[in-house]
């Protein structure tokens, strides 16, 4: 069977593996498959974008009027919108694409909005499998998590978009079902526990196959990520995860300037456009640089621990493998590394 | 000829289908046991623990940890400067220290000396009169609290600062937990949680 | 290749003159039907400009309308074999004169579904991405990948098999059956094919149990297969009634038969699906807790589904009677009943419980905006101008009022 979807693979994509899902396996091919590709793709990209730079620009001339009335600003922005538009997925962009394509971003941004921000593209490092724990015995229902991860990841604000979800829990009962997550009282409440919920990074994760345009995969240190630009915005993986960790931008998102976090990712917190898909990415503009996630660092009383799975000396992995862990929905295969541990 | 047509079809679906992968987790992990210790990388900010103030734990682990520094939030001599030469009086906001309302256990168990060295009270005591530094207050806190020192020595309790590579420092029990009054206080959640694109 | 070009062009003004001229209820109907059209373009533009935020959906029901829409077209695109089965297969000379017109259904239906999941789509501008090799197509893993073959390869072959039948004709040619029948066997096969794997964009989901079972495909195809004929039906008693084409009452006949027959394996169907939610509700019967009777104070889709499942009973329990199905004036009604049923079933009974609750056991209800609603109507607009067009010209070309003029 393997040999069968390799093949196809290959005669479709040629690519030799699946990056989205058996990464660990193959990446030794991974560059010669990617290279193929992108010799293929990029010239014909390039032509297309050659066209299209030249159409757009007649168009964004006709649309303001003499070029001697087009400021400077306003030029170089377009041209910069249309480099974007044109740009292809961030999977298989090469090194020098991707740099590109980062200094685009901070450039419209400046541009724009007047925003100095820096997009990083740090690439996962080797030997690192994000995991997560958490301590339901420990969560008091604060919500401190959530207000930093809005913070932190430029949620919009408009539509107040979370990625965490704190359910309020009966004793006795571990179902969701008898969770409440949209209490706003105070907590902790005597009779009640507290369980948190978010993007579980499952190793198997359901949201990134059924993706069309395969804007959506597992990075070699597990983290789940999207291609914001990439994205179509057919909401077919929000309607694949079991976790409901999904999250659309229904309109245009909307910071205020003076909350704007500056410190971004491309594939983490940086501005997205209405139309597409995002999701919790354990803050990856953090965590590659070896930070904790918000959540994390901003849980009051220590119910949130993450850290590198592959290490046996990480606390994580004591945790594993030393508590009662149990993971959300086992049952469906999906291996999350998000794991609920009780004191 | 058909019969082609239906194989093809069928390999193709199955080439669509995800073959069993359960248990691939745990094999990355087993495959990573040998040699995976401690990975260095250029993209690990070396700054993480820049502002922090930390000291070697004096607790037996399979790895060595630190502790932030509690004299580095407070000076030594804040204690001093009154108590050098006056012993500790049992009874707390007689004179002083009226904002400190012991909530921690019962009178029978507990008083300001069962923590607090009495001569010396800039350090603390464990119930067999061993001296323990303000910046080791787990030794004091295990006394009673065994199994969350322990939880907390191998991270399953507490926090950890600085971030979740390299060195592993941990926050003291005294930096989350006021020690005369440690439980977690009841609140308002820091946020909304409901979303203006529904309504329940 | 000259000669075929012009005759092709000539071939297709004629069809396109044909098209701008007719009866006075012909026009009155296309005007409406425009009307409709720009009234859904415009809702689409201010879509456009503010998002998806214009419509009811959110990240607990993430699709509503426009993919209930969708799945229930697919249904009636797919139902355009079982016209085509009888006619090329068994060549049954009465179906012969209708297939036609179950393409034109088709072509009509499949450019609504496309139409649904373009509105439906958060970036229609990055659709581009879609494109294999110059932008990423995820074949063979994602359904939705394989849903946009099916659905452009049926419409390519539903419109390459009645152009070819009909530019032969038009010619006063008899089509060359060695040519076209290969072509019709796979879009038998692929008619099964686009239903199957809609089917599947949702069956193959676990975090979703009200759509993840296996049933789920053959329902879909035995429910397209009793409400597209009787749409048909209906669309035929239409064109007997209001034009001057001839239909035999030996196909309305026959199709009625196909209809009862597949109504009758969907209610049994029905019968075990309901069995298995509610015998011994588990935790994953939520959502048809919620479908059938509401939970607590939200039950906004109870009336929809009570009234299709009625109706479905209904009409097949009257169709089953050799009595009534003859009698035209109960036909017609039933068929149109019939329709209904299966496309509140399919459409919104489907789609809409899957979501409720959400996945980590959360209801939030779905109410379609106004605009929403408007622009579905646009498209459904859209898809019946499409198809008035083509039945208008396979009837006329095929009863011979459309011919090559001598001249020309």
């Amino acid at each position: 069977m393997k040999k069968i979807r390799d093949f196809l693979n290959r005669f479709l994509k040629g690519k030799k593996c699946d990056h989205g899902r058996d990464q660990a396996n193959c990446c030794s091919h991974e560059e010669s498959g990617a290279k193929q590709l992108l010799g293929r793709t990029m010239g014909r990209r390039n032509f297309l974008r050659g066209a299209a730079a030249s159409a757009g620009a007649g168009a964004s001339l006709m649309a303001v009027g003499p070029t001697a009335l087009l400021d400077e600003k306003t030029r170089q922005s377009a041209s910069l919108k249309w480099e974007e538009y044109f740009k292809g997925n961030y999977r298989v962009m090469n090194k020098k694409e991707r740099l590109a394509t980062l200094k685009r971003l901070e450039e419209l941004a400046k541009l724009n909005r007047n925003e100095n921000i820096q997009v990083s593209g740090a690439e996962p490092i080797p030997g690192v499998l994000f995991g997560y724990a958490f301590n339901i015995s420990k969560c008091e229902g604060y919500m401190d998590c959530i207000k930093a991860c809005v913070e932190e990841n430029n949620l919009d604000r408009d539509s107040n978009m979370q990625y965490i979800k704190v359910f309020e829990m009966d004793h006795g009962k571990i179902n969701l079902e008898n969770g409440d997550a949209a209490y706003f009282h105070e907590v902790p409440q005597d009779d009640k526990f507290y369980i948190g919920t978010q993007c579980m990074h499952c190793e198997n994760p359901p949201c990134v196959p059924v993706c069309p345009t395969g804007a959506t995969w597992k990075e070699q240190d597990g983290i789940v990520v999207v291609d914001y630009d990439w994205c179509i915005g057919c909401r077919y993986c929000e309607a694949a995860c079991p976790y409901w960790a999904r999250r659309f931008n229904w309109g245009e998102p909307h910071v205020p300037a003076e909350q704007i976090n500056p410190n971004q990712h491309y594939l983490g917190n940086r501005k997205k456009s209405k139309g597409s898909m995002e999701k919790c990415h354990f803050c990856v503009q953090r965590t590659r640089k070896g930070e904790n996630p918000a959540c994390v660092d901003a849980c009051p009383t220590g119910a949130r621990v993450f850290g590198n799975i592959l290490d046996p000396n990480s606390d994580i992995r004591y945790i594993i493998e030393n508590k009662k862990v149990f993971r959300l929905k086992e049952e469906l295969g999906t291996e999350p590394k998000f794991w609920y541990y009780m004191d | 000829m058909m019969k082609a047509i239906h194989l093809l079809f069928l390999s193709i679906l199955m080439a669509a289908c995800h073959p069993g992968h359960h248990g691939v987790l745990n094999k990355k992990i087993e495959k990573a046991k040998v040699g995976t210790s401690s990975m260095a990388s250029d993209q690990i900010s070396p700054e993480l623990l820049q502002d922090i103030q930390y000291e070697k734990a004096k607790w037996k682990t399979k790895t060595d940890f630190f502790v932030q520094k509690r004299f580095s939030q407070f000076k030594e001599n804040t204690c001093k400067d009154c108590h050098e030469s006056k012993k500790i009086i049992n009874q707390v906001g007689v004179t002083q220290h009226s904002e400190i309302i012991l909530q921690h256990a019962s009178q029978e168990v507990m008083n300001c000396t069962t923590c607090h060295d009495p001569k010396r009270v800039w350090q603390l005591k464990t119930l067999n009169h061993f001296t323990v530094s303000i910046n080791h207050p787990y030794q004091v806190c295990t006394q009673c609290h065994f199994q969350q020192v322990e939880d907390w020595s191998k991270g399953a309790h507490g926090k950890r600062v600085g971030g979740w590579h390299g060195k592993i420092v941990r926050n003291n029990c005294t930096d989350c937990h006021n020690p005369h009054d440690p439980s977690f206080k009841p609140r308002w959640p820091s946020i909304n949680p409901n979303g203006s694109r529904w309504i329940k | 290749m000259r000669i075929f070009y012009r005759q092709f062009t000539n071939f297709f003004f004629d069809c396109l003159r044909y098209s701008l001229t007719g009866e006075r209820i012909y026009h009155l109907w296309m005007g409406f039907l425009t009307f409709l059209m720009l009234m859904g373009a415009g809702l689409y533009l201010i879509q456009l400009d503010q998002g998806l935020i214009v419509t009811g959906m959110n990240d607990y029901v993430s699709w509503g309308l426009y993919i209930s829409n969708f799945t229930f077209l697919v249904g009636l695109a797919a139902a355009a074999v079982m016209l085509v089965l009888p006619a090329y297969i068994f060549s049954d000379v009465d179906f012969h004169k209708v297939v036609l017109i179950g393409e034109g259904v088709a072509v009509g239906a499949l450019f609504m579904c496309l139409a649904f999941v373009t509105v439906d789509m958060g970036g229609p501008h990055r659709l581009w991405h879609l494109i294999p090799k110059i932008g990423y197509f995820n074949w063979p893993e994602s359904m939705l990948a394989w849903d946009v073959i099916v659905l452009n390869g049926y419409l390519l072959l539903n419109m390459f098999i009645p152009m070819y039948i009909l530019f032969q004709r038009y010619h006063g040619r008899v089509p060359n059956k060695k040519f076209y029948l290969p072509f019709v066997f796979l879009s038998i096969f692929w008619a099964l094919g686009i239903h199957l794997v809609t089917a599947f964009l949702y069956a193959g989901l676990p975090a979703r149990p009200f759509w993840n079972n296996s049933l789920l495909g053959p329902r879909f195809l035995a429910s397209a297969f009793a409400g597209g004929p009787a749409f048909i039906l209906v669309l035929l008693g239409a064109v007997k009634k209001f034009s001057q084409f001839k239909v035999d009452t030996e196909v309305i006949n026959k199709l009625a038969i196909i209809i009862t027959a597949a109504a009758q394996i969907n209610l049994i169907m029905l019968g075990s699906e309901l069995f298995k939610e509610f015998y011994n509700p588990t935790e994953h019967s939520a959502s048809a807790m919620y479908l059938f009777f509401g939970i607590g104070k939200l039950n906004a889709l109870v009336p929809w589904i009570w009234t299709s499942i009625i109706l479905n009973i209904l009409v097949t329990v009257t169709l089953t009677f050799h009595r009534f199905r003859k009698n035209p004036y109960i036909l017609y009604p039933a068929c149109a009943l019939l329709f209904i049923a299966i496309w509140i079933d399919k459409g919104m009974g489907l789609i809409i419980p899957g979501f409720i609750p959400s996945p980590l056991h959360e209801y939030v209800e779905y109410h379609p905006t106004l605009i929403e609603i408007g622009i579905s109507i646009g498209i459904w607009g859209m898809g019946l101008f499409i198809l008035s067009i083509l039945v208008r010209l396979g009837f006329a070309i095929d009863q011979g009022f459309l011919r090559k003029s001598e001249d020309s």
